[in-house]
């Protein structure tokens, strides 16, 4: 990186970092990856939509971030009821949606026949449409939730955000209703989606009291001018900082960097459809050409055998401290140029001057990022395209807008226009990769970005699906991950950990896993 | 507030100001342009006096440390290389520093099988058992309740398995249930026939265990196994380095391993010891080593001191944290006064006294009953653990305590990180996977966010 775009970026810094300081008073202002698509937690499709659901709703059960019971804000009472398969719940009477409208058994109800209903076209209501089959009100405050069958700790599948029944018409809730931008909770702030920024308002309310008024998301830009806006208390946190530029939040006694529990991981998702990538010894070839190891160091800045790196590559759709990574399927760290070679030659294709041609014509890779990965590993997306240049393709590379990648990419639309699409997936608990991987249909495969599809595969993931025991759930992923690392819809790449970087006179900062906001309400600044 | 983990990762960064001064290429002097922070008396002056701080204040007192690769190797965490460098030195001192290593090799064993036995008890325990799972886990549940000090529930899930095709098992759970009829019965898990064989007990070296899985448990469900991983395996390992390091210096191994004993093992007591068993470590005096391990605070702790400055001796998250950094800012000041002037390493040496004071106050809170604040602590405390802060045994510790809590995330996260660092720990991460399996499907659905 140059001097002068570093003098740049630090310029720009202190000027964004001035302007957020005239107008951020005792607001708690920070910085997200992006600014986020939607404010219904039935269509979160990015984290930062998912942690934006915190504030604004209430789940009905959620885990306590400190000591990890299973708790409820809304519920004061249940019971297991119809042999099991159902659970009474009682719920407070104390509790106000935003709007001042009373919350209210029917609101639970609503929201469980709204994610049952096809109608509400959203990935997160189809999960659930294995887990319910009905709702049913008991007067004001007491709801019976019926589930397909009998769980063991039903109670854990309570935790869906529960929606306003009179914001909506009927049952079904559509992902371009006006609630998608202006909704209404009963969680600890109330949000409205602006175009620049999200502005959140601190709500009182019988169970949530928040002691910070108010809250503004600013969308993140260059890290470096987000760590030095922190510095000059521009803004007060940053949600996610990028390797390379936590020693210097570290270093400094005004901010301190906080642990932030999530598995993510990163992949190169390859167009199957195109005819030179359709033979999979093409991928697997274009696999050995990335060297990992310099694609870390040049965007994430991880020397060679740096110790308990932040970054660990990955061989298949999982992180490695997680029970279903395969530690059998190995990692491709440096690149292997001469089986890469001997790969693409099998394939039929043509070193012609040093450019890889098919049928008689070069290849122009088509290379594209969600933009906003950009700022986590910071030239990733050249350093890539350079790799594979070098190795004899030519490339055009694209940043994707985090419109184009949750309407298009992730929605299969992007076939045609790219051959290979960089990003990363996110989870918690949960890894379900059925919807990257299944051919889409029938509602699955809902995320399956160039529409991949693989009979085997398909068969791997209903066998996770239907799995009766612990062990044939966790086989079936294993074997995914084999045959994901051999038939390679995706080239993986790493998982890179998360950490967020708070001012340290913002008190009480304890990060939810996955959620984030979950303690909200202890949080404390200014005043 | 600052920042432990980071000013050692940043010295590190920055030009490995600590690591050099260890290696005894240190030039201590030339990074040694650092400023004394204004002193704050969180602990009386001539407590702080007491701290292993002071001791190595003078930057030639460190470098004479750093000349050892012992040290040098257990800067940076390689225990079994330390304590293969320590064995080549037979004077008191390396004795001294053989035990500690392998005091704190058994400390990790103990978290270890910690992990192993919260996860089993939490996988297998009655309300959580399922459909398929193997009958032999009653004798998984009956080593992880010995481990957990439950010896009633111990006594009654060993043994059962003595009709087991599965191989192997009948004869560890005959041996157990053997074993543990007696009251005194921990180190017996070392050298007896029946279980698992480790190598002669020999201070400096490193055992490798037989690799997990140790057991392979036939579902009643379908065709499969549960590869198990049997938490007798990290028992031994932790009675092997008790044994090592009582045969190097039976007074220092008792002090390091006093605040990680586990139920079932013969209590230790702290006694006097030198430099060896404190340096590098998160307690500045063997006052608060004791305190660790007793729960009562002798004469000359820092801890209990910057304790009681709290209102009304009731400690919360900001005054914990408030006085850790206050105590680490008054070591540092008092290492100036100490060493001749200000020094690059001091901030990063006092620091780890921060840390420590927060690890021993969520110890003490959890010791009360509170689980909340003790819970809070150790989240703030691993915030600052990291690169050479990243004391394995505490974050091994944590993912125990997650592993009861059923926090199976947070709990990987910390044990993956660690599980390369002595050999036989994957056993851990294969018992908290199977948790972790359970958990996740116990779950409601969720989707992949971008």
């Amino acid at each position: 990186m140059s001097m002068t775009r570093n003098w740049k970026r630090l310029t720009m810094g202190a000027l964004v970092g001035l302007s957020a300081l005239a107008t951020c008073g005792s607001t708690l202002s920070f910085y997200e990856e992006s600014l986020p698509t939607t404010l219904n937690p039935l269509y979160a499709a990015s984290m930062v939509d998912h942690r934006v659901n915190e504030l604004v709703f209430d789940r009905l059960y959620y885990h306590d971030p400190i000591t990890n019971e299973l708790a409820s804000r809304l519920v004061t009472q249940w019971e297991l009821v119809e042999q099991g398969k159902a659970v009474r719940l009682t719920l407070r009477k104390d509790i106000k949606w935003q709007d001042g409208k009373n919350f209210r058994a029917d609101d639970v109800c609503f929201t469980v026949r709204a994610m049952l209903d096809p109608g509400t076209t959203s990935p997160i209501a189809e999960g659930y449409r294995s887990v319910f089959t009905g709702c049913e009100v008991e007067g004001k405050d007491k709801a019976i939730v019926r589930f397909t069958k009998i769980f063991h700790n039903p109670l854990n599948r309570l935790g869906f955000y529960v929606l306003p029944q009179h914001r909506f018409d009927g049952d079904a809730v559509p992902p371009d209703h006006d609630f998608s931008s202006h909704p209404t909770g009963t969680g600890p702030t109330s949000g409205n989606l602006g175009s620049k920024q999200v502005n959140f308002q601190g709500t009182q309310n019988g169970h949530h009291q928040p002691t910070i008024t108010e809250l503004s998301l600013l969308e993140g830009q260059d890290p470096l001018v987000q760590v030095k806006t922190l510095l000059n208390n521009g803004v007060q946190g940053i949600i996610a900082v990028p390797p390379p530029y936590r020693a210097e939040v570290s270093t400094s006694d005004d901010m301190s960097l906080k642990g932030y529990d999530l598995r993510s991981w990163w992949f190169i998702a390859a167009d199957q459809t195109k005819p030179y990538l359709k033979d999979k010894k093409v991928r697997q070839a274009i696999n050995l050409l990335l060297d990992r190891t310099d694609l870390r160091q040049l965007s994430i800045g991880v020397k060679p055998g740096e110790q308990n790196s932040p970054c660990e590559f990955i061989s298949g759709p999982f992180v490695q401290a997680s029970p279903y990574y395969n530690h059998d399927v190995p990692v491709s760290a440096r690149s292997d140029k001469d089986r890469a070679l001997a790969l693409l030659t099998e394939a039929g294709l043509t070193d012609v001057g040093g450019r890889w041609h098919y049928n008689g014509a070069p290849i122009t890779l088509r290379i594209g990022m969600k933009a906003a990965l950009d700022n986590e590993a910071p030239d990733l997306l050249s350093q890539i395209g350079n790799q594979l240049g070098q190795a004899g393709f030519d490339r055009q590379t694209y940043k994707l807008s985090e419109d184009e990648w949750n309407t298009q990419a992730i929605t299969g639309q992007l076939s045609s226009s790219y051959d290979l699409l960089i990003g990363k997936w996110s989870f918690g608990l949960v890894e379900d990769v059925n919807a990257l991987f299944h051919t889409r249909r029938d509602g699955r495969g809902s995320k399956n970005i160039f529409n991949y599809s693989n009979p085997q595969v398909d068969a791997l993931l209903a066998q996770y699906e239907s799995a009766k025991t612990d062990t044939q759930a966790r086989d079936a992923y294993h074997k995914l991950h084999t045959m994901l690392a051999e038939d390679l819809p995706y080239l993986f790449l790493w998982k890179l950990d998360t950490k967020s970087a708070w001012r340290t006179d913002v008190r009480g900062t304890t990060i939810a896993p996955y959620y984030y906001w979950t303690e909200i309400d202890n949080w404390k600044y200014g005043g | 507030m600052s920042r432990v983990g980071s000013v050692l990762v940043g010295s590190v960064l920055s030009g490995l100001i600590l690591t050099a001064a260890l290696a005894g290429c240190a030039g201590g002097d030339d990074v040694g342009a650092a400023t004394a922070p204004a002193a704050v008396e969180v602990v009386p002056a001539a407590l702080a006096a007491g701290a292993w701080q002071l001791s190595v204040a003078d930057p030639s007192a460190l470098n004479a440390l750093g000349a050892d690769p012992g040290w040098t190797a257990r800067f940076g965490w390689d225990l079994p290389a330390a304590a293969a460098a320590f064995a080549s030195d037979a004077s008191p001192e390396g004795r001294a520093a053989l035990a500690r290593v392998h005091a704190e090799m058994g400390a990790i064993y103990r978290q270890a099988a910690l992990i192993q036995a919260w996860s089993v008890v939490e996988t297998y325990k009655p309300e959580q058992r399922r459909d398929g799972d193997p009958v032999e886990v009653a004798y998984l549940l009956g080593v992880a309740y010995a481990a957990l000090g439950d010896l009633d529930a111990a006594r009654a899930n060993l043994g059962q398995s003595g009709a087991s095709a599965a191989p192997g098992v009948a004869q560890v759970d005959a041996t157990w249930a053997a074993l543990i009829a007696e009251d005194d019965f921990a180190m017996g898990l070392l050298g007896v026939e029946g279980l698992y064989s480790l190598p002669a007990v020999t201070p400096g070296e490193t055992p490798s265990p037989r690799p997990a899985p140790h057991l392979s448990l036939p579902e009643t469900v379908g065709e499969l196994t549960v590869e198990a991983a049997d938490p007798t395996v990290s028992l031994q390992l932790a009675m092997w380095h008790r044994a090592a390091a009582e045969a190097a210096d039976p007074a220092v191994a008792g002090a390091v391993l006093a605040p990680w004993t586990l139920p079932l093992e013969p209590p230790l007591a702290v006694g006097e010891v030198g430099l060896e068993a404190l340096f590098l470590g998160p307690w500045p005096t063997v006052a608060d080593l004791a305190f660790a391990a007793t729960g009562e605070a002798p004469e000359g702790s820092l801890f209990a001191a910057a304790l009681d400055a709290c209102p009304g001796g009731t400690p919360d998250l900001y005054c914990v944290q408030e006085s850790a950094q206050n105590l680490a800012r008054q070591l540092q000041a008092a290492m100036a006064e100490a060493g001749g002037g200000a020094h690059g390493d001091h901030r990063p040496l006092a620091a780890l006294a921060e840390l420590g004071l927060i690890r021993h106050a969520s110890r003490r809170a959890f010791a009360a009953g509170d689980k909340e604040l003790g819970a809070r602590l150790m989240i703030s405390a691993i915030d600052l653990s990291s690169g050479p802060t990243g004391d394995p045994i505490f974050l091994l510790k944590t993912a125990a305590w997650d592993a009861s809590v059923r926090n199976t995330l947070r709990a990987q996260q910390n044990l993956h990180g660690q599980v390369n660092r002595l050999p036989g720990l994957d056993a851990a991460r294969r018992s908290l996977d199977a948790l972790a399996v359970r958990v996740s499907r116990d779950a409601g659905p969720a989707v992949p966010l971008h």
